[in-house]
């Protein structure tokens, strides 16, 4: 675990030095973001290198994503959109141009 | 925007799972989800593919898939045939998004807490950028004096809450609860103050809660109830406005996670190639091991106790040295039967028996050095 640490450690230091791009200045040291993605830094590392074990008990996490979010409107926009149909997350861009009048 | 058309505002609650939501609103404990549902619709909304945050927010703001904006996951390759990594950020899309297309039509936007909108960009109203943002010194809003005041009226309001190993799951929860709150209040002002005609606030702490916290069931089911209330705050304070509420993926149980890689090299499918310092620090550590491997052939045969304490606590310290990628490189090459091994590290040769009985001897205490933790992964050929 400790080779693990501090393997992913390095591989953040090299990911933060991108900040350069948004900021203009070398991050010298981690800021909290790091914690709040360290689980899947650990999955994106690794699944580019050898390390670990095939199948890892995942102490990280307890949760992971699935493919169905939630959905709710105050109306029925459907109904009163002609070929409007919400079915996926690309679908509400869409509606909101449509709700502003933006999109024929 | 149309006199006629009311505004607009969409709720984003990242993670919120369908499956999960309908359970609990059955039982009948989020009755603000549930009124809503009776006057206007609830539905799954299917994520991208991969179902994650930073493609799905992407798509959201797009309208496209990842096929067509590029981004699957918060890494992407630098360049063609390079698996060197970079983070994305709100310049990796190739697709325009609804904030700037909006813009472009007049209509005024409020955008809080979106993933991917950082570095912010210029919008007609403004923006303050979500996940992704390096630190609170980060230029993260845009017009860029509005961080001043933001600063001075929400001096708590933080972008990520990380989780504090050190804390209980219960006291991470309220951290990540009056973390919403923060941001409800923060919204409520900017979108009270300079009312956009599209106003947009993601609430992320539903996404980092669940992911740590998702089989505990009675802490997940407060965190359902807070954003229940939530919702309640934010329609009741905007009833006139058309109000979407979406999350951009659900959840379900993580139990383990099966590294491909690592798989495909076991049954001989992939190599990797070693570099120049690896092969280095490799004979290094063959020699080292090899010099461990005698030290505890002798203190097997010395009996002195309180040398091979020494000797002991002088190998798991070379041992640890190594990382657990080299020691599996290393001693799954070994080939532990053969005499070789003990050739080189026994010039003056005792009897194939007594051999037999160090190699024996010695085995165990490498399988006590690996129990420890010393030794990750020892070659097939060693058995117990």
């Amino acid at each position: 675990m400790e080779d693990g640490l501090h393997f992913n450690y390095r591989i953040f230091n090299d990911l933060l030095k991108k900040e350069e791009v948004y900021t203009g200045r070398f991050v010298k040291y981690a800021p909290d973001y790091i914690f709040q993605y360290r689980p899947f830094y650990d999955r994106c590392v690794k699944a580019n290198y050898t390390k670990g074990d095939i199948v890892q008990s995942n102490d990280q996490m307890s949760g992971k994503h699935t493919p169905f979010g939630v959905y709710f409107s105050s109306e029925d926009y459907e109904k009163n959109i002609s070929h409007m149909e919400i079915s996926s997350i690309k679908d509400i861009a869409g509606l909101i141009e449509a709700l502003c009048g933006s999109k024929p | 925007m149309n006199v006629v058309m009311k505004k607009i505002l969409v709720l984003g609650l990242d993670g919120l799972d369908y499956h999960y939501c309908s359970f609990l609103m059955q039982k009948g404990v989020l009755p603000h989800l549930c009124d809503l549902k009776k006057k206007g619709v609830f539905k799954s909304l299917k994520s991208t593919e991969p179902a994650n945050s930073f493609p799905a927010w992407t798509s959201f703001m797009t309208g496209a898939d990842p096929g067509e904006h590029g981004i699957f996951y918060p890494l992407i390759y630098q360049q063609k045939n390079s698996y060197k990594h970079e983070l994305v950020s709100s310049l990796s899309p190739k697709e325009k998004n609804i904030w700037q297309k909006l813009s472009a039509n007049g209509i005024s936007v409020g955008i809080i807490n979106q993933p991917m909108t950082f570095p912010v960009f210029e919008v007609n109203g403004f923006m303050i950028s979500g996940r992704l943002t390096p630190h609170m010194d980060s230029e993260f809003c845009f017009p860029p004096e509005m961080k001043s005041e933001l600063v001075r009226e929400f001096p708590e309001y933080r972008i990520n809450v990380s989780w504090n190993d050190f804390l209980s799951d219960g006291e991470n929860l309220i951290r990540f609860l009056k973390n919403i709150d923060s941001r409800k209040e923060l919204s409520f002002y900017l979108f009270d103050k300079y009312d956009p005609d599209v106003k947009t606030v993601i609430h992320t702490e539903t996404d980092s809660v669940c992911h740590k916290l998702w089989n505990d069931k009675k802490l997940i089911d407060h965190l359902y109830i807070k954003m229940d209330e939530l919702v309640k705050d934010y329609t009741d304070r905007y009833r006139d406005h058309n109000i979407i509420i979406i999350s951009d993926h659900g959840f379900g149980s993580c139990y383990a996670t099966v590294n491909i890689n690592k798989f495909l090299e076991e049954k001989g499918l992939l190599e990797f190639k070693r570099t120049k310092e690896e092969k280095k620090t490799f004979k290094g550590i063959k020699s080292r091991a090899k010099k461990i491997l005698y030290a505890v052939k002798v203190l097997e045969t010395s009996g002195n106790s309180e040398k091979k304490i020494i000797k002991e606590e002088g190998a798991i310290r070379e041992l640890k040295k190594i990382s657990i990628f080299q020691k599996q490189r290393f001693f799954a090459g070994m080939t532990w039967g053969s005499e070789s091994i003990w050739k080189g590290e026994n010039p003056g040769g005792s009897s194939k028996k007594e051999r037999s009985l160090i190699y024996t001897r010695s085995c165990g205490r490498i399988y006590s050095l690996w129990k420890t933790g010393c030794i990750s992964i020892i070659g097939s050929s060693m058995t117990f």
